[in-house]
């Protein structure tokens, strides 16, 4: 071909003829001298209208580098012409529609009639320059694979020896590859790992198809690396191999990590203490434990078909659904409550019910694990706890106001017994001696006198004794109104002396309790407000009744003259104490009041300031 | 003028029969004449001390106070004339009561001021006793 083409001065009818060749000649400034049919046909020229024509301006050429197009200047022809060389096998692109078309292309120069012309001789080998293109694309393709994986690939034989290798990251690779290129594996690795290896490649190459096996490194230094060996039989050079070496440490430990983690979540599921269930977000069981089992009676079966809030009691069922649906929305990652579960027996069991909720990647809830524990046990000592403590501390009242009142006998002893009783001695003494008639009748009347009131003392000291041995009371609904009527007929003549004006109001109708104590209550307290009036007001009681937190309260309101209670109120209710000058006065009446009251577990208090009347207040125990 | 001359005893007790009898012990002591002014509550004997200067030319004032009483107990009086440090200087005082109370004994000690404690029932040889070691 290169020979006839050299012999060319001018087109042969051989070349014309040619059925694989474009020739074309041009003159210096590249205008078409001569073109055969073949040359018409791969540029798609027009013969006639092409002849004296200019190529470059009839064709525009395209680098095979890079697909760019290149100007007349440029062009390997006019190079070629300027150089006055031969050039070989230059490829050059034309654009036919939307794709290309690649020729190569021989550029001879040459002289004729003194004119340099250039012959152009060429094929089509867009064919080639395509399955070219493609192969480099799929090169470039395999480089990316490569890069973007992190394995190694090696091309081995069937006795193991390396031949080749692929990797992104050379400092993968356990040697230099000088080292282990055409060297056997039995070389580089330990027996225990090359045998089985090389077992796996024959296998491999034998059967015509792939095994996998996992590795730790071989390596001391890199103990706790695992890697994952797949072999390829490559097919069409059939003792050749792949090894695709890939590192799966880090698979391993999450492995390890997820396989401890479920295992740890199982342990912890299946032999917790508490009743655990997963249910999904309708509140059907999807799985539970033997302690839920143990604490509500259904088996795991049962437990799956029905929904776990239909066994909630129905006054707590209301509880959660706030809670629920922040649970649910994530808003809480856990709630805990207290409710009532049915048992499959029929009864209720208290439990402590915290509620997780487990989430998937995009943040939507897949179900929820509900921990029970059985709290009624607790509940149970809760309450009996609660209600040792009442009786204890009743005991405990109990108690106090009984040193206390052992005290105050004492102080009565002290006072109110050994005072006048001291007097007698004294009397009898100078009774003895004294010779002088009238002394002596005063003081026999003297003794006679302190007799007399060591009586009384005594008379009402038993009164508050009798108090204290209360077994023989009759408890009996009282009606405030009916005991007060009764109370206020004792006065009566006392209130329209003193123009007094008595209102009440009983929120309380009625009390179960002693009724002559009520009676004595509420006389002594009438009776209080009624003779400690202030001199310029007329006076005004009001009675009333209310409930309180834990039992009735007794309130008598007057205007009288109150009390200077700082001063007096750790007295008020003792025994024989007068607080006001000028009135006639024992001072035993509100320690009686006190007395009664205390000694079924109620109490007196009140509230007064001089001048301003007092507020006495009673609250009663209610013994049922 | 006849009054400057007595000595002043001055008895703050509730009980009337006490009073009485105190009185009728006064009244057979004759080593110097004696001016008695009884109480039933503290609070009449402070009006009085408050608007009658006690002093006298014959010894010194005596208070005898009763512990158990309405409306001030003795240890009150106590408290208030604890301040008036002119009047307890010039005053001998004695706590007459038949408690024999341990709080009442650990009272007597956070008034120094008092001369000493008189247990009820006591005789008349003991008051004369008083009146003259007192003088």
């Amino acid at each position: 071909m290169h020979l006839q083409r050299d012999s060319l001065s001018t087109p042969s009818a051989q070349t014309q003829r040619s059925e694989l060749e474009g020739l074309i000649t041009t003159s210096e400034d590249g205008t078409i001298l001569h073109l055969n049919s073949r040359a018409c046909e791969l540029l798609a020229l027009d013969d006639n209208e092409s002849k004296g024509k200019k190529l470059h301006e009839l064709i525009t050429f395209y680098s095979s580098e890079d697909a760019s197009a290149l100007s007349a200047e440029h062009s390997p022809f006019q190079i070629a012409l300027n150089n006055n060389q031969v050039h070989q096998e230059t490829i050059l692109g034309i654009a036919i529609e939307d794709s290309f078309r690649w020729f190569v292309f021989h550029i001879t120069p040459f002289t004729e009639e003194n004119k340099s012309r250039l012959l152009l001789s060429f094929i089509d080998v867009s064919k080639l320059v395509n399955q070219n293109q493609a192969l480099k694309d799929k090169q470039h393709q395999l480089q990316l694979l490569v890069a973007s994986l992190n394995d190694i690939v090696f091309e081995v034989s069937d006795m193991g020896v390396f031949k080749n290798y692929w990797t992104n990251d050379p400092s993968l690779l356990f040697y230099p590859p000088e080292e282990f290129l055409n060297k056997s594996l039995i070389e580089l690795f330990p027996a225990d790992l090359a045998i089985p290896t090389i077992q796996l490649i024959q296998n491999s190459l034998k059967l015509d198809r792939e095994f996998k096996m996992e590795f730790q490194s071989p390596s001391e230094q890199h103990k706790d690396r695992w890697y994952s060996l797949q072999i390829k039989p490559i097919h069409r050079t059939q003792n050749r191999v792949a090894l695709v070496v890939s590192d799966i440490t880090k698979q391993i430990e999450s492995t390890e990590k997820i396989r401890f983690n479920e295992h740890k979540f199982n342990q912890a599921f299946h032999f917790s203490g508490l009743g655990i269930a997963l249910t999904n977000l309708d509140g059907y069981c999807i799985e539970s434990n033997h302690t839920l089992t143990k604490i509500l009676g259904y088996t795991q079966e049962e437990m799956s078909t029905i929904k776990f809030s239909y066994n909630t009691h129905p006054d707590d069922v209301e509880r959660d659904i706030e809670l629920h649906r922040k649970l649910i929305q994530g808003e809480i990652e856990s709630f805990t409550i207290q409710r009532r579960y049915r048992h499959k027996l029929g009864h209720f069991v208290w439990c402590s019910v915290t509620i997780a909720a487990v989430f998937d990647n995009a943040n939507m809830p897949l179900f929820l694990i509900v921990q029970v524990q059985d709290i009624s046990e607790s509940k149970k000592n809760i309450e009996i706890l609660k209600r040792q403590k009442i009786e204890s501390d009743l005991v405990k009242i109990d108690l106090e106001t009984k040193v206390r009142q052992l005290e105050e006998f004492a102080n009565i002893l002290a006072h109110n017994l050994k005072g006048p009783l001291s007097n007698m001695p004294m009397l009898i003494d100078e009774l003895k001696i004294s010779k002088d008639e009238k002394v002596k009748a005063d003081f026999l009347d003297l003794l006679k006198i302190s007799s007399e009131q060591l009586t009384e003392t005594l008379h009402d000291l038993g009164e508050i004794l009798e108090l204290r041995s209360n077994k023989s009371l009759v408890f009996e609904n009282c009606y405030f109104n009916d005991v007060y009527l009764k109370v206020k007929q004792q006065y009566i003549e006392e209130i329209q002396l003193k123009n007094a004006t008595i209102s009440v109001e009983f929120n309380v109708k009625h009390i179960h309790y002693p009724k002559i104590y009520l009676e004595s209550i509420l006389s002594n307290l009438i009776s209080n407000s009624l003779r400690f009036t202030a001199p310029d007001k007329a006076p005004h009681i009001e009675i009333s009744t209310s409930m309180v937190e834990d039992g009735t309260l007794l309130t008598v309101r007057d205007n009288g003259l109150g009390i200077n209670l700082p001063k007096y109120k750790s007295q008020l209710f003792m025994f024989k104490k007068v607080f006001h000058r000028g009135f006639e006065s024992k001072g035993i009446g509100l320690f009686l009041t006190r007395y009664q009251v205390e000694s079924l577990g109620g109490k007196i208090d009140v509230q007064s300031e001089p001048n301003e009347g007092s507020v006495f207040s009673v609250k009663f125990l209610e013994r049922t | 003028m006849n009054q400057e001359n007595k000595r002043k005893i001055i008895l703050i007790d509730d009980n009337a029969i006490l009073r009485t009898i105190f009185g009728y012990m006064l009244q057979g002591f004759s080593d110097y004449p004696i001016e008695f002014h009884p109480f039933k509550n503290a609070l009449d004997a402070l009006d009085f001390l408050d608007t009658h200067d006690i002093s006298a030319s014959l010894g010194q004032p005596i208070l005898f106070v009763d512990i158990n009483m309405p409306f001030m107990t003795g240890w009150e009086l106590m408290d208030v004339l604890e301040d008036k440090s002119d009047f307890i200087n010039q005053t001998k005082i004695f706590i007459i009561s038949s408690s024999t109370s341990k709080s009442d004994q650990e009272q007597l000690e956070n008034y120094p001021f008092i001369s000493d404690f008189i247990l009820k029932p006591f005789g008349k040889e003991l008051l004369y006793e008083i009146l003259r070691q007192s003088c």
